[in-house]
């Protein structure tokens, strides 16, 4: 599926840090759209080995700020026609997204995120209790008698993709059109001169780039200290659990904010169960037993027929997460180098419009117009992109 | 379950606690830049390391220190933060945490490092004798923290990796 290339070559026009989703997308739109095929993806590990195999896969737009709705409802129009561009079957499965609401409190933000995105043209609706319970019959609608549900949030392009097949997709129409994929390739250094990137220093040697882009997740602060840039970027794990496989019994995807659980189920029928992050900084992707009970105990109170369901895998993955729940995107301080970072628990749905966004922002060394409520500068000037509201569950 | 000791309450679950990030110094607000000011509101140690961070037992409402390796998920040592503000905090260039008063360190033998059972709460009882007394690095704004924490664990961290491997054998599923 992928060239294999023995060596490095000592110079690209554009070296790239993370073969994940967003880092593969970005070189492949710099490859398709920018003419720009010099090209090496460095990866410390393998393909989609970090958060792009790590997450839920979902899919949505319906967030709070006018920044963000717009951006990722780019991101959910680019993702239509993803499969067919790549040849590869992303199982891209539009389904239903709800946001449960168990408190009156919880209603109002449904209602402002969804007045917010209508005026974006994205089709999300405040709907009553009665909506929810005909969406999916089989939920206990008192939660188990201590957070009725109230009513919800509907979004109607709320999806589902198989993520490994986004990260392989991008990653293959990249290689196809000359970039270089180099994993087991640990970036060890940034060299900086005058201000200006002039090269990477790798596990296996030195190359020389005037442009370099970050997209590394969970350890971008590693890679920040190498330029020596400061961010309000925190480590904290986030932690997800597959049951075995069931019958198709749930179509929409489900998100409780008050209960901390996102649930879906897959064309082969496990439920992907996601909730909050870890308690503390952390730097390891250890799983935890408190989490499953938690989890777990939380599933019941929404599916309470599920109690014979076995869980057979959890993981966890490292989340950037930024003091607004926004990303940190676009040129830096330092010349050359560009960061797509903070993803915190947000990142997978926004693979395409980062890739989109970010290839032309280094193509042409000015931000992208949909980034710009992103940029690194925003915390100096106290102009924050507030999207907590719009966090899947209360991290 | 992760165990924290507590200096006051003793090995507890660490279910029973709040992180409240990590121990910083502010910078003088009458004096600082806008933007040294908005670098202490908003940014942040993200890299991996051994850092000085505010716990709170929730229970009893008590709020101290505890020297935490981020990477490992090894808690260090933990210290009551009055003992921390004489040590570490209010001593220019000077001392880090325990100093002078090492009896309320404790070693947190969070059962990190060996990445087992979560649950061992063994040798929780042993005292960092050991205070990084001598980290000695000046604390510069933000760095304060850091510089200790650089210094620090050298000493400190070879007492708990040491004694954290020995107990594997007793970690039963």
């Amino acid at each position: 599926m992928f060239t294999r290339h023995d060596s490095l070559k000592s110079a690209y026009d554009v070296v790239i840090i993370g073969a994940g989703g967003h880092g593969l997308a970005s070189a492949y739109y710099l490859a398709r759209d920018h003419g720009i095929r010099n090209v090496a993806v460095l990866e410390k590990g393998y393909i989609g080995g970090g958060n792009t195999g790590r997450n839920t896969t979902i899919i949505r737009s319906n967030y709070l700020t006018p920044e963000g709705v717009k951006f990722y409802d780019e991101s959910v129009r680019l993702w239509q026609d993803l499969g067919e561009d790549f040849d590869l079957n992303l199982f891209y499965s539009t389904r239903g997204h709800y946001t449960l609401a168990h408190t009156d409190s919880a209603m109002r933000t449904m209602r402002w995120r969804a007045e917010v995105n209508k005026h974006f043209g994205v089709r999300s609706e405040a709907v009553d209790a009665a909506f929810v319970k005909r969406g999916i019959p089989t939920i206990d609608m008192s939660c188990g008698g201590h957070a009725p549900i109230l009513g919800a949030l509907f979004h109607e392009p709320g999806a589902i993709a198989r993520h490994d097949a986004v990260a392989w997709g991008y990653g293959r129409g990249a290689d196809r059109r000359g970039v270089e994929i180099h994993q087991q390739t640990e970036v060890t250094g940034i060299r900086v001169q005058g201000g200006r990137v002039v090269g990477v220093e790798s596990s296996r040697g030195f190359i020389s780039t005037p442009r370099v882009l970050c997209a590394v997740a969970g350890f971008t602060p590693r890679i920040l200290d190498m330029v020596d840039l400061h961010t309000p970027i925190y480590v904290h794990p986030l932690q997800a659990m597959v049951s075995e496989p069931v019958k198709p019994w749930l179509d929409p995807i489900i998100v409780s904010g008050s209960l901390h659980v996102y649930v879906s189920q897959t064309a082969r029928g496990e439920l992907v169960m996601g909730a909050s992050l870890d308690p503390y900084e952390l730097h390891q992707t250890r799983s935890t037993l408190d989490f499953v009970e938690n989890l777990s105990s939380h599933m019941l109170d929404m599916f309470p027929f599920l109690s014979d369901v076995k869980v057979n895998r959890q993981w966890a993955g490292l989340s950037d997460m930024t003091p607004d729940f926004a990303p940190i995107m676009g040129v830096t301080p330092v010349e050359g180098f560009f960061l797509d970072a903070g993803w915190g628990t947000w990142g997978f749905k926004a693979t395409p419009v980062c890739g989109k966004t970010m290839s032309q922002t280094i193509a042409t060394g000015r931000n992208h117009p949909l980034i710009e409520g992103f940029t690194m500068d925003r915390f100096a000037r106290y102009q924050l992109t507030g999207e907590k509201g719009a966090a899947s569950v209360g991290h | 379950m992760k165990i924290l000791v507590c200096p006051l309450n003793g090995p507890r679950p660490v279910s029973e606690f709040a992180y409240g990030g990590e121990v910083r110094r502010s910078p003088d607000p009458d004096t600082c830049t806008d933007a040294e000011w908005s670098s202490y509101v908003f940014n942040r140690s993200g890299s991996p390391g051994v850092k000085y961070e505010w716990w709170c037992h929730i229970a009893s409402g008590f709020w101290f220190i505890a020297l935490r390796d981020t990477a490992r998920d090894l808690v260090v040592a933990t210290y009551s933060a009055d003992a921390a503000r004489r040590g570490l905090l209010s001593v220019p260039g000077g001392a880090g945490p325990g100093h002078g008063d090492a009896t309320s360190a404790h070693v947190g033998a969070t059962p990190a490092d060996g990445g087992a059972t979560p649950g061992h709460g063994g040798a929780t009882s042993a005292h960092a004798g050991v205070a990084p007394a001598d980290g000695g690095a000046p604390p510069g704004h933000g760095g304060a923290t850091a510089a200790h924490a650089g210094a620090a664990p050298a000493d400190v961290g070879a007492t708990p990796a040491q004694g954290g491997a020995t107990p594997a054998p007793d970690r039963g599923p």
